[in-house]
């Protein structure tokens, strides 16, 4: 167990010396411009859209449908003010007006 | 204060590059792009020192917490299809001649092994054989209990030594 240990710790051993071969200065790291992406902020951005446009969609789609409802609606009892000859009653007779139509050849 | 602060972590830079260098999965790219962003927390005051640990214990969980952070940011950026970071390459090794192509093979496989490790058991193997702490300290600094970190230790070790055999 002890003969692993050791050849474990002489393998990480090796990987520290290679690793140590090149490390950037504590100042240089420091001092150097950051490397920002702004892919995660605009992955992050389109990622709100689509989670408000799936989200709001069907909210806004369903009150213009409840617009159309209420615009169309009409009482139950409507139909019971059509009664026969009512049509003459919505228009007003003219004197000069003729009840014979002759229809012109 | 701070040039006290940025002198005691200059001071164990090369153990801070080693670290973030394993959070990142061995991306020295990404590595110094995280050490930087804990560098520059550290020196701005974004994150205290509370003395509750070591410096170097506290600044390994700042740097573990950080590559994390960098992590998930990096899967976001991938949403886009666009890689935030460049994965482990010839490039992005480090220069310097080997002694033997043996011990480059020997890293190398060793590199792999840890890489098919879980996170935890990773990062427990290189506190312990890297950057010689106690598994004691190793749990301070995944902020785990002593007991979890002895599991994860020896069932990464366990792991390891069946990859590395399988490797040689």
């Amino acid at each position: 167990m002890k003969e692993h240990d050791e050849d474990l710790e002489k393998r990480f051993a090796e990987l520290r010396a290679w690793d140590r071969c090149a490390i950037p200065s504590f100042e240089a790291l420091v001092g150097r411009p950051r490397r920002t992406s702004r892919a995660p902020l605009l992955a992050v951005a389109a990622l709100v859209i689509a989670v408000a446009a799936v989200v709001l969609l069907p909210r806004l789609r369903g009150v213009r449908s409840e617009a159309v409802g209420v615009a169309g609606w009409q009482s139950p009892t409507a139909s019971l003010l059509v009664v026969p000859g009512s049509d003459l009653l919505r228009t007003v007779p003219s004197i000069s007006e003729s009840l014979i139509h002759l229809e012109e050849q | 204060m701070n040039s006290d602060l940025a002198c005691l972590v200059a001071a164990t830079h090369e153990e801070n590059f080693a670290w973030a260098l394993g959070c990142c999965r061995r991306d020295r790219r990404e590595a110094e792009d995280v050490l930087q962003a804990v560098y520059l927390k550290v020196l701005d005051g974004r994150a205290r020192f509370d003395g509750r640990s070591s410096l170097k214990t506290w600044l390994f969980a700042v740097i573990r917490r950080t590559a994390a952070q960098h992590r998930r940011l990096a899967w976001l950026g991938r949403l886009r299809f666009i890689p935030l970071t460049t994965t482990p390459d010839a490039a992005s090794a480090a220069p310097g001649a080997d002694a033997t192509v043996e011990v480059a093979e020997r890293r190398e496989q060793l590199a792999q092994a840890l890489d098919r490790l879980s996170r935890r058991q990773r990062e427990v193997l290189l506190l312990v054989f890297y950057h010689e702490h106690t598994v004691e300290e190793a749990a301070g600094v995944l902020g785990i209990g002593v007991g979890s970190a002895r599991t994860h230790y020896e069932r990464g070790k366990a792991r390891l030594r069946l990859l590395l055999g399988e490797a040689s």
